[in-house]
């Protein structure tokens, strides 16, 4: 079920009337979302559901059984490894299978050893790589005695599959979750209102900006070489605002809807197109995936308390698999890397960290210096979307190339005029509330504490939305 | 809770309230097919010349150009079902009616028909506009609402009749279609043409469909006396050059087989030699310039 569907604006109603006014004890809530969660996703695919039960009731068993074993750390280590495992081939055979088979054979054909790899007709079940992540994040975390593991298998399966994050994140640790599973919730006034708002702001920024977006996007991108190299930059310019429009809308959405059930998700995007260089990007963009790479692979690696050389190999690991972490083609990897190349001087020079707190902090504007910093972080982030969103690294180069031929020059904006007013009323609103959890989060004063003010905004971006939206158009990370 | 509830009961009241507004406000503003209708209702008896169609005949036929009482009635996407429930729905209102022109393109026996097809939406206009009831779409498909483009298109007029400035419809006072007006034909016509054929995909399904609907619109024409035109409207060279020569053949073997069943006739200006690049708006559509040099064309073959 796509949030962008009249589905799902008659689904949540009805989940939220059930679980607040008919099942009110906590193991039937949790139940409910359970139920709930698997029809939003069996509306996609039913066969599909057996993949999340399975991975989820092969998380909950290696919990129980890594902590039963406790004292003994090899065999805890030998089931928690067992687990990541089976876990992570669910996921190679899923999402890489044709891929890693493809590149093997062609390969040994390099070498001119003969091989053939007959791609397999195999479907990417929605989401997998973030529901694995989370089943992932919960066994290590018991493992390392960070939660104890939980006994309650309904508690668990809500934790694994909870619709709102289900399919394309926040990707939830259990140390923050599985708690709130766990506890009687009740309701929290204010918390359902701001994630209403939350809601709102993420269609506007999915519907309008991001399918808007693309409608140029893809114009631009499918006759590319026809373009000049300004339309492609500008094409650059639309999909990086396009990727930013549905991921963050769509974790606005989530993150929304969780509160509407007494849930608090974990923030996913902090404002990442106002950072001063790619390192604060990287701390504001999919914080939940870079967090999750941060403490599960990075750390345990070294970090950045090793060597040098080792560091670097750390960085590079880091960025190659949260780029092969996307899907199976070699842009993905090549992004990785090229973020990596990014980031590393950043990092040798101890820069990385430079830039903690928000940019203008305490001022309506920016300074000349952080304006400059932002733009050359966001052409930086625009060039690596270009890579991201080509079918081939052949493309990716012609792309680039065009950019850089004479044919810049050419200055003509065939597509996207329209949705640039949509973008730029989005980054003013998101300017003013960068110092708060999402764009529409309101403090009660000045003129917003007049709910009158507060209703016009939110009737005012609702008919924008109906008036500027597209139709139908799928969220780009539920391919992830 | 409570007061939650209230709230959010409010609100949805009142933006329920604001959505059914805009749904009116789109209801009421006229439109080339509301226009089409009112036309038809008025003028229907004096009518001699009615053009059927699609987008080929929307935009490259001006009635202006044919005889007088000609009127257009074709509309975006239209197809030979639609043409076939026009033209039942006006043939015996309309008494003067001799001349019925259809277009026949490269794709219209293959075509999805509109209420199956990516176009499907269009069938609530026939619905709201057209008195037509006979649509499969769900009650949110109806709704105008669901098409932005389209609504911003019909609000922004509602605006310009409410601030006192002419609204455009894309229509001229005979149906004619007026959006098409340069030429927009560059050096990348190739790649344009193959997207303007993969607009319109080829499928099998449908033949039977079609010639069905094409053999009844040419028994209602014979029986009610009406002489009946099926035209091909001019394409580019890299247009024609693309098309499938076997699919092309069958359509215009069936339509020369149709025409001697009920003693209609078709002209086919697929290929003609006349129109240049500055005729087209694209590689399949008249612009201003061509559409009048066609409707010219047309008249002298038709009615001289």
């Amino acid at each position: 079920m796509l949030f962008n569907s009249i589905e799902f604006l008659i689904f949540l109603p009805i989940v939220f009337i059930l679980y607040w006014f008919v099942f009110r004890q906590l193991r039937i809530q949790n139940l409910l979302i359970v139920i709930a969660s698997y029809m939003f996703y069996g509306w996609w695919n039913k066969e599909f559901l057996i993949l999340i039960a399975s991975t989820s009731l092969l998380s909950y068993i290696s919990g129980i059984v890594i902590e039963g074993f406790e004292g003994k750390r090899c065999w805890q280590k030998f089931f928690s490894a067992t687990n990541i495992i089976i876990n992570l081939a669910i996921l190679g055979y899923f999402k890489y299978c044709n891929f890693f088979g493809e590149s093997f054979a062609n390969l040994l054909n390099s070498f001119g050893i003969k091989a053939d790899w007959v791609t397999l007709d195999i479907i990417l079940p929605v989401g997998i790589s973030f529901y694995t992540f989370q089943a992932l994040s919960y066994s290590i975390d018991v493992y390392r005695g960070k939660i104890k593991a939980t006994k309650d298998i309904v508690a668990f399966f809500a934790y694994i599959s909870f619709f709102p994050q289900l399919v394309a994140g926040p990707i939830e640790r259990a140390t923050n979750l599985l708690p709130q599973i766990l506890k009687r919730r009740t309701f929290d006034y204010g918390l359902a209102v701001d994630g209403c708002r939350q809601i709102l702001w993420g269609f506007f920024k999915k519907m309008v900006i991001a399918d808007n977006c693309a409608v140029a996007v893809d114009s631009i991108w499918n006759n590319y070489q026809n373009e000049s190299g300004f339309t492609l930059l500008i094409g650059g310019v639309l999909f990086a605002f396009q990727i930013y429009g549905d991921f963050s809308g769509y974790s606005d959405i989530a993150i929304g809807s969780a509160k509407l059930f007494g849930i608090t998700l974990k923030q996913n995007f902090n404002f990442p197109y106002f950072s001063r260089n790619t390192a604060e990007f990287w701390r504001r963009w999919h914080i939940s995936l870079t967090t999750w790479f941060k403490d599960y692979l990075y750390i345990p690696l070294g970090g950045s308390r090793c060597s040098k050389k080792r560091v670097i190999l750390n960085t590079i690991t880091i960025f190659v698999l949260s780029g092969i972490w996307h899907g199976a083609n070699w842009t993905f990897l090549v992004w990785g890397i090229y973020n990596a190349i990014l980031f590393i001087p950043l990092l040798l020079t101890k820069s990385n960290r430079k830039y903690i707190d928000m940019v203008a902090n305490g001022r309506y504007l920016p300074s000349f210096k952080e304006s400059i910093n932002m733009i050359i972080t966001f052409i930086l982030a625009v060039f690596g979307w270009i890579i991201f969103r080509s079918a081939s690294i052949s493309e990716a180069i012609d792309y680039i190339s065009i950019i850089f031929s004479k044919s810049f020059f050419y200055f003509e904006l065939p597509y996207g005029k329209s949705v640039m007013i949509g973008i730029i009323f989005m980054l003013i609103v998101e300017w003013f509330n960068r110092d708060k959890a999402h764009g529409l989060e309101f403090t009660d004063n000045g003129i917003l504490k007049y709910s009158a003010v507060r209703w016009f905004i939110y009737y005012a971006i609702i008919i924008a939305t109906i008036l500027f939206m597209c139709i139908n158009q799928s969220f780009i990370y539920f391919q992830f | 809770m409570g007061k939650f509830i209230f709230k959010i009961s409010l609100f949805v009241t009142l933006l329920m309230g604001m959505v059914s507004g805009l749904e009116y406000i789109a209801r009421i503003t006229p439109n080339s097919y509301s226009y089409k209708n009112e036309y038809m209702l008025k003028n229907c008896d004096s009518i001699n010349t009615l053009v059927l169609g699609s987008s080929h005949s929307f935009y490259g036929i001006n009635p202006l150009y044919l005889e007088n009482n000609s009127f257009n009635l074709a509309n975006v996407s239209q197809d030979l079902k639609f043409d076939l429930y026009l033209l039942n729905r006006n043939i015996e209102k309309c008494k003067e009616l001799k001349t019925v022109i259809i277009p026949i393109s490269y794709f219209s026996l293959y075509e999805t028909p509109l209420d199956k097809g990516n176009e499907k939406f269009r069938v609530k206009f026939y619905e709201h506009y057209m008195d037509y009831n006979d649509t499969q779409l769900n009650s949110i498909e109806k709704m105008e609402i669901y098409n932005p483009t389209i609504l911003q298109e019909k609000v922004g007029n509602w605006f310009k009749n409410l601030i006192g400035i002419n609204a455009d419809y894309g229509v001229d006072s005979l149906g004619w279609a007026t959006g098409y007006s340069v030429s927009k034909i560059d050096d990348e016509i190739e790649i344009n043409v193959s997207k303007t054929i993969l607009r319109h995909t080829p499928n099998e399904d449908y033949i039977n469909e079609n010639i069905r609907y094409l053999n009844k619109i040419a028994e209602l024409c014979y029986t009610n006396n009406i002489r009946l035109y099926f035209i091909t409207t001019p394409t580019l060279q890299e247009y024609y050059n693309n098309i499938d020569a076997k699919r092309w053949l069958f359509t215009t073997s069936t339509v020369n087989d149709i025409c001697l069943k009920y003693d209609a006739s078709y002209y086919n200006y697929l290929k003609d030699e006349r129109f240049d690049k500055s005729d087209f708006f694209d590689a399949d559509h008249l612009c201003h310039k061509g559409a009048e040099k066609f409707s010219k064309i047309l008249k002298s073959d038709i009615f001289e």
